[in-house]
């Protein structure tokens, strides 16, 4: 019999004499040629077809008369700064000593949740107040490996987060210091989502199933109503992962354990829903409001893939990001924004703020918390 | 040019060789492995942005691998199936050790999930989630492999699975 460390040795043995593959970057323009051709020849394939089906398409789309037109008052579409100017405040994302920031989520109409590493080796949790213009820390994270992300929430008075098979509180104050809450066990450590709700802490596991902990004591005790679904935003929850096309079926209230069926648009998909408005994709493509009862129905224009690290549910019952800019449901409206940074790094619940690059080591933020509510 | 094809760039220059020996690695000869890490750096180049943001470029890349070397062999084999191609047919010349011959004989899950668990270092409850199956799958598909490769498991399940995330991405 041979030993697993023989395997391992003959698998990194093979990889050192891999041969040289010379030039990769000249093989991927190559390809890339290649492709392009490939994808014109279908393109003018397709076209072909298209021009046949105009005629039917448009009596198909006159059938679907239920499509609302936005709600008065006329909505705009306009940059973020000028649509919603106290929405939106600039940010240094570096800082002198190796200081890289990146903002996460929206605490309060002027407060936003900061990852800030520190030489590549170190990170914190800071607070940035945009009236005041300054960071405060809330705690430190210790030495956290590159490619593990702590994912972290925060309520009016505390913040929570998730790390390697651990969850911790402070005080969102700051000044205070960071607790361990509970270590979670093997099997049970793959956390997509948390919350912090007054004394209680939530979160679920990727694979399904939401746990509550106490912050006063006492070990995570699984949440009857929340068997199989992930955690959206508290109290809210769904019955699918983000990263997939299908629709979602149910939202459920952990609370009351009320659980509403999604009764989604014909030949849709990924559609996802907050406790009102679902947001999904026609068979098209193109990006459609709808209520969760599938009354309502909005075109918008055309959103991103799932890919993107947000919850394609509408952020704060309210907000829809489309490559047009940010979609306001309340007013219809449309803010314009940079070029949208994905990949925030570990928001707990679905990210409260966009932000994208001005200069190099500035961004601009828009807050959504902080968007006065449609009169 | 434009700032973020000069990063793709350098990202291929600085990380191209050690992809290059990962999806060696999973192939098992070198055009299949050049083609494996083509593909997924085209699609990287295409949400280079999203991607980047991200802050794992190389981790994307590799997780993409894994999944294409799979689904590659699954379309592969259906155009096959009446050729009576054994499966990760073995045409590479560079043969060195007898484990790695006999690596080409087994199915190509089985070979992926053996490549992550031993090359990449990922816990079972990774590579279950990298290439969306179970963990059950992932412990009997590496059961069958080794078995097959009359290689003794050593470490014990709950070890495995207490492990914590130590990704391999750092290392080549």
């Amino acid at each position: 019999m041979r030993t697993e460390e023989e395997l391992a040795g003959a698998l990194r043995a093979a990889g050192e004499r891999a041969p040289d593959e010379g030039d990769l970057l000249a093989g991927l323009a190559l390809r890339r040629r290649r492709r392009t051709r490939r994808r014109l020849r279908m393109l003018a394939a397709a076209t072909a077809v298209v021009l046949l089906g105009v005629g039917i398409g448009g009596l198909v789309r006159s059938g679907e008369g239920e499509v609302a037109t936005p709600p008065a008052p006329a909505p705009r579409t306009a940059p973020a700064k000028r649509l919603w100017p106290g929405a939106v405040f600039t940010m240094r994302t570096v800082g002198p000593g190796e200081v890289l920031r990146h903002p996460i989520t929206g605490v309060s109409p002027t407060e936003v949740l900061v990852l800030t590493q520190v030489k590549e080796t170190r990170r914190r949790l800071e607070v940035y107040d945009t009236a005041a213009g300054q960071f405060r820390q809330i705690a430190e994270l210790g030495s956290v490996r590159k490619y593990n992300t702590p994912i972290v929430a925060a309520d009016g008075v505390n913040v929570a987060w998730y790390t390697t098979g651990e969850i911790w509180t402070a005080p969102l104050a700051g000044g205070g210091k960071a607790r361990l809450v509970t270590t979670l066990p093997a099997g049970r450590s793959s956390v997509d989502a948390i919350s912090i709700n007054g004394d209680r802490i939530v979160w679920s596991e990727r694979r399904g199933d939401v746990w509550r902990i106490s912050l006063t004591g006492g070990g995570p005790e699984r949440i009857p109503a929340g068997k199989g679904l992930r955690l959206l935003r508290w109290p809210w929850a769904s019955d699918v992962p983000d990263n997939h096309d299908n629709n979602q079926r149910i939202v459920v209230d952990l609370t009351i354990g009320t659980r509403q069926e999604v009764s989604p648009r014909p030949r849709s998909t990924s559609l996802r829903c907050g406790p009102h408005w679902c947001y999904g994709r026609d068979s098209r493509g193109d990006g459609f409001l709808q209520r969760i009862d599938g009354s309502q129905l909005r075109r918008v224009g055309a959103g991103f893939d799932h890919l993107q690290p947000w919850s394609l549910a509408p952020v704060l019952n309210r907000f829809v990001l489309l490559k047009s800019g940010v979609y306001d449901i309340q007013t219809g409206s449309t803010a314009t924004v940079g070029n949208v940074q994905f990949g925030l790094p570990g928001s707990g619940e679905p990210s409260t703020i966009f932000y994208w690059p001005v200069t190099r080591g500035t961004i601009e933020v828009l807050n959504l918390a902080a968007v006065p509510t449609a009169q | 040019m434009r700032l973020r094809n000069v990063e793709f760039e350098e990202f291929v220059r600085a990380r191209g060789a050690a992809l290059l020996r990962y999806g060696y690695v999973l192939t098992g000869n070198a055009d299949d492995a050049a083609d494996l890490v083509q593909e997924a750096l085209l699609k990287l180049s295409d949400s280079w942005k999203r991607v980047r943001s991200r802050n794992n470029p190389e981790a994307w890349v590799r997780t993409t691998m894994a999944r294409q070397h799979i689904s590659w062999w699954r379309r592969r084999r259906r155009e096959h199936l009446t050729d009576d191609v054994p499966e990760g047919s073995y045409t590479d010349d560079h043969a060195f050790g007898e484990l790695w011959r006999e690596l080409a004989t087994l199915p190509r899950r089985q070979r992926v999930v053996l490549v992550l668990r031993y090359y990449e270092d990922l816990s079972d409850a990774e590579i279950a989630e990298l290439l969306g199956i179970t963990r059950g799958t992932v412990r009997s598909q590496a059961f069958h492999a080794l078995n097959a490769l009359r290689v003794k498991q050593s470490v014990r399940e709950w070890e495995r699975a207490e492990r914590p995330s130590a990704r391999g991405w750092e290392r080549a």
